[in-house]
């Protein structure tokens, strides 16, 4: 664009107008000024048009603008250039975690999920690719948790293949989701509202014509309220029912006959008839019903997604405990001066500072510091953990103790706290086998629906038109397979929730059919049966007091992470002992060694095993004895004990009361095992066994029957869980992200399996009933409105009621006795 | 001349006039949406598909339809009122005479070749001056209801084929008839805006050949001819079928 020859009408006339591109006429002199020159243009409309774009600061418009103006083929470019930023390294380990095998896994938040239908889309696309191992679409939380060969396909092309559906998807991110969330929420609660306000002043036209006699309504009047419930229809029609066209739609599309499909042919027909009858003069209007109907529709979506969304706060408030700042420390260990940064912003390697009763901001190692952290939220540990420099804190845990420095070591996705909130997920897309074919079930009956309202409709315009469409409409909308389609996800959803109360938190759907009829249960003792932390049970002393004996072995023991370290050194603190100095500590095959004033101690473990019997150990669940030697010589014998889980004993007593055989299955010598099954009251048990012997038993269990019910260490007995017909591992902390279980005990306590069956029985027997009336009710109904004796208005009220007793049934689960 | 048939001349019109609109109003909303003042963050959260464009296009033009239809309201409003205070059957005819007029004008200065509606727009842009603050405060377009305020607003554009429509819907007589002429008139221009607005650059390029658009500007200056032959008085279509007959008759005739 040259400025240079203004001369009139000769260059006028061969400039392009600096907006729309057409040649500016001759003499015409309109200008704009852009980027410090004078622009031309053609007429007074552009000259408008360029002045409000520049002087609404978007001369970017102008500046980035290649061509007049951008076609979709380069906005489809321009974003699969954007999604491909999610590659890049930096970028790709806050989102992406790596499991125990070569896989890779992320949590997607999904935009423009319209409909179950949708999400089997979605979910069918992301399959289909190459080296795609898992993916799972949560149609409650508009979430996708995938899983596939590392280095096999790029997070770009995930993201991309699912746009290709028509579905937003990008890496979960907590608040975009509520932003998100709280918008559709908003829109859903406009939409009942215009629903439910035409739905009252259509009633409020029609009553009257209903009520009056023959004859005393003039038709002119009986015009204009009909005209009334057309255009106070309209609204309901345009906006409050385009979700359910939308997912009818798209059901379609997806080549399914989704139970949306006849509800809005119910709801078109009965519009366009209604408004044919309007304009041409004659026969019955039914705008009343249409609007109750999609009054009714709404409600029950409604009902159902808050009872959802509530169950999913709960289940997400662990997300959220991450804080959002974080102090790191730049020049450590020179100085101590700290930056404050954001959470997202913390990388491995950085040092972080977290205040006294301030939350970690990431996983890490503790370098500096002495305290004790609250990890009841991520661990179940009801008691704080005490942490010594080289311990692990774990984002989301509290401090409680002093100030302590840490040095991050996992971020992103590889957290522990995306673990768990990816665990959750996972129990809140747990889906039954049932499920499946109830789904196709429903489908099929939507199609049959259609069929039999076409055939109805052919017969009654040949035996009496005047009924027809009314029927159609009532058959289409009475029968509804949505009750049927509801029935299942919503029991789940609530027994998921309810157990998760109690703490169980449920991943795989094969639970709660398996749960409720198992047989027999298979335990494993250390670590499960028992809180895999030891504690002192006796100090033997000869020359020394217990307590200096304590004092020598716990100073030896200083900086050591072993539990039998752990259990002394607690020991000592508790009773608030001055541990003496200990120089020249070194580690031995069987304990630690150490120079004390002067002379050196060892202490070493007592190996019980090789030996074969207890040389006057108490009778206890495990048992360890630690030696402290003075120069070689035995000087003091500390007796350590296992502790087994508090309720241990009466989960076993509970499950035994049922009729469930219980079976403890361990690795460890016959000894420990016999006391441990003894003190706990387990008859069936067997000590010495390896992983392959445990699964051979269970084996040998299921081939006489039985159901089994595992309970391990999720990462140990990966092999048992799986061979079981339910797993459920005890959750050990930082072990998350690799565990298989079906099911994972969040809180160190075994009681929750207890309330899991019976919370699974429950759940059972209401997918029965749920299941029973949704058969009934459309059996039943189905030839009563085919014979034309249900009104179109009692086929909508009919339907909304049948699925609101679903709902509210299920919803039952969620609270009550058991 | 009947309503249904100046109404069907307007659908024309709009058809035809669009391609000068096209540059102007067509693909703007879709691209101010995109334009942002403060940089790119470097993690887009969001990928915008190809037809998240759509909704805020039909907003936006379905906003400005509804301000044309408004102001032809107005128009015919004010020609109603005229006629009832006892301006009669000649004001009604010099209206019509005027509007056949003005569209012949519209015609050439679509075709490019001169500028007769120039002052008339310029006039219009001091209108525009008012309204345009209201619309720097919607840009950028973000949402469909934005977009459709944007679009009420953007009618208000100094355009010299609105006020040529204006006049001819003044000639319905009535309120709801000039509106009806505004309406139909933004409808025969949304094909155009519509599809070529955001379409590939090539699309909107052949608009801009002076050859297409000599043909639009003649195509409209024939209307305006044919309303010059169809004085009131005579029955649109059954004067067009007499004239060609006339015309057949003529040829054929030894």
């Amino acid at each position: 664009m040259n400025s240079v020859a203004m001369d009139g009408a000769i260059a006028a006339a061969a400039e392009p107008c600096f907006h729309c591109g057409i040649a500016v006429p001759a003499g015409v002199r309109f200008e704009v000024l852009f980027d410090g020159r004078s622009r031309h243009l053609c007429c007074a409309g552009c000259a408008a048009v360029a002045t409000t774009i520049l002087e609404a600061g978007l001369a970017g418009y102008y500046r980035d603008r290649t061509a007049f103006p951008e076609g979709p083929a380069q906005t489809v470019a321009d974003s699969l250039r954007l999604l491909q930023r999610y590659d890049l390294a930096g970028v790709r380990e806050r989102y992406v975690a790596d499991d125990d095998q070569d896989g890779a896994v992320a949590l997607l938040s999904l935009e423009g999920l319209n409909c179950a239908a949708c999400a089997w889309l979605v979910e069918r696309r992301l399959l289909s690719l190459d080296g795609m191992r898992e993916a799972s679409v949560n149609y409650a939380t508009h979430r996708a948790q995938v899983r596939w060969q590392r280095d096999a396909i790029p997070l770009s092309d995930i993201l991309s293949a699912i746009a290709q559906v028509g579905v937003q998807a990008y890496p979960a991110d907590a608040a975009l989701e509520d932003q998100y969330r709280s918008a559709s929420r908003k829109r859903a609660l406009w939409e009942l509202f215009v629903a439910a306000f035409a739905m009252m002043q259509v009633m409020m036209y029609t009553v009257p014509l209903y009520l009056a006699d023959p004859g005393e309504v003039t038709p002119d009047l009986k015009q204009l309220m009909q005209w009334a419930g057309f255009i106070l229809t309209l609204p309901v029609l345009v906006f409050s029912a385009r979700p359910i066209f939308r997912n009818a739609w798209h059901s379609i599309a997806a080549r399914s006959f989704g139970m949306d499909v006849p509800v809005s042919l119910a709801i078109l027909l009965g519009f366009g008839a209604s408004t044919v009858a309007l304009l041409g003069g004659g026969g019955e209007v039914y705008f009343d019903s249409i609007t109750m109907f999609v009054l009714l529709l709404l409600t029950a979506r409604f009902v159902d997604s808050e009872l959802r969304r509530r169950r999913q706060r709960s289940l997400e408030s662990l997300a959220r405990s991450l804080p959002a700042a974080a102090e790191r420390l730049t020049n450590y260990p020179e100085d101590t001066c700290a930056e404050d940064v954001a959470s997202a912003a913390l990388q491995p390697g950085d040092m972080v500072r977290i205040a006294t009763g301030a939350t970690v901001p990431a996983d890490g190692v503790l370098i500096d510091g002495v305290g004790q952290c609250d990890e009841s939220l991520l661990s179940g540990e009801s008691l704080p953990v005490p942490k010594r420099r080289g311990d692990g804190v774990i984002g989301g845990s509290i401090n409680l103790g002093s100030p302590l420095i840490a040095r991050v070591t996992r971020v992103g996705a590889s957290s522990v706290m995306a673990g768990i909130v990816r665990a959750s997920e996972a129990a809140l897309a747990a889906r039954p086998k049932l499920e499946g074919k109830a789904n196709t079930f429903a489908a099929q009956l939507s199609f049959a629906t259609v069929l039999l309202a076409a055939l109805a409709c052919g017969a009654w315009l040949w035996a009496d038109p005047s009924r027809a469409l009314g029927i159609t409409v009532a058959i289409l909308a009475i029968t509804c397979p949505c009750a049927l389609a509801l029935a299942i996800p919503a029991t789940t959803a609530a027994a998921a929730a309810r157990m998760a109360k109690a703490g169980l938190i449920v991943q795989r759907g094969r639970l709660f059919d398996a749960l409720p009829q198992v047989t027999d249960v298979a335990l494993d003792k250390t670590g499960t049966l028992t809180s895999g932390n030891m504690a002192l049970a006796g100090i033997e002393a000869g020359t020394l007091s217990a307590d200096q004996a304590l004092a020598i072995a716990a100073a030896l023991e200083i900086g050591s992470h072993h539990p039998i370290a752990r259990a002394l050194l607690s020991e000592a603190e508790r009773r608030g002992l001055t541990l003496p100095k200990a120089t020249q500590l070194s580690i031995q095959p069987d304990g630690v060694a150490g120079n004390i004033a002067g002379g050196p101690w060892t202490l070493g473990r007592q190996p019980v095993a090789s030996t074969g019997q207890e040389e006057g150990l108490p009778r206890g669940a495990a048992n360890t004895a630690v030696l402290l030697c003075r120069n070689g010589a035995p000087v003091a014998k500390f007796l350590l004990q296992d502790e087994l889980r508090p309720d241990a004993a009466d989960s076993v007593a509970a499950l035994l009361r049922r009729g469930i055989g219980v079976h403890l299955l361990s690795g460890d010598a016959p000894a420990p095992v016999r006391d441990c099954a003894g003190q706990i009251g387990i008859t069936h048990w067997q000590a010495g066994m390896s992983p392959e012997d445990k699964c051979r038993y269970v084996q040998a269990l299921q081939a006489n029957g039985g159901r089994v019910l595992a309970i391990g260490d999720g990462v140990n007995d990966g092999p048992l869980l799986a061979q079981a017909n339910v797993g459920i591992a005890i959750h050990g902390g930082a072990d998350l992200a690799r565990t298989r279980a079906d099911a994972i005990l969040a809180g160190g306590r075994l009681w929750p399996v207890l309330e899991a069956i019976q919370i699974a029985a429950r759940a059972r027997r209401t997918i029965q009933q749920n299941l029973a009336w949704a058969f009934a009710y459309n059996l039943v109904c189905l030839p009563l409105a085919a014979a034309g004796m249900v009104t179109p208005q009692f086929a909508a009220i009919g339907m909304s009621a049948s699925s609101l007793l679903v709902i509210a049934n299920a919803a039952r689960l969620s609270s009550g006795p058991r | 001349m009947t309503v249904g048939a100046v109404t069907l001349a307007a659908f024309v019109t709009g058809l035809v006039g669009s391609v000068h609109c096209v540059g102007m109003c067509g693909g703007i909303v879709a691209s101010l949406a995109w334009q942002r003042g403060a940089p790119t963050p470097s993690i887009p959260i969001r990928a915008i598909t190809a037809t998240s464009g759509i909704a805020r296009q039909m907003a936006f033009n379905g906003g400005r339809i509804v301000t044309y239809a408004a102001l032809g309201a107005l128009a015919g409003g004010v020609s109603a009122a005229g006629i009832a205070i006892g301006g009669g059957y000649i004001l009604r005819e010099s209206l019509y005479l005027a509007a056949q007029l003005l569209m012949i004008l519209l015609g050439v200065h679509l075709s490019g070749l001169l500028q007769p509606l120039a002052a008339l727009e310029r006039g219009g842009a001091r209108l525009w001056k008012k309204v345009q603050p209201l619309a720097a405060q919607l840009l950028p377009v973000e949402s469909p209801p934005r977009a459709f305020a944007l679009g009420t607003l953007w009618g208000c554009l100094p355009c010299g084929m609105i006020y040529s429509m204006l006049l001819t819907a003044m000639t319905a007589g009535s309120p709801a008839g000039g509106a009806a002429v505004m309406l139909a008139f933004g409808l025969g221009t949304m094909p155009a805006l519509l599809l070529l607005g955001s379409a590939a650059e090539s699309g909107a390029a052949i608009l801009r050949k002076p050859a297409v658009r000599m043909a639009a500007g003649a195509l409209i200056i024939c209307l305006g001819l044919f309303g010059l032959m169809r004085m009131p008085g005579h029955d649109s279509w059954s004067a067009l079928v007499s004239l060609c007959r006339d015309m057949a008759v003529f040829r054929m005739a030894p």
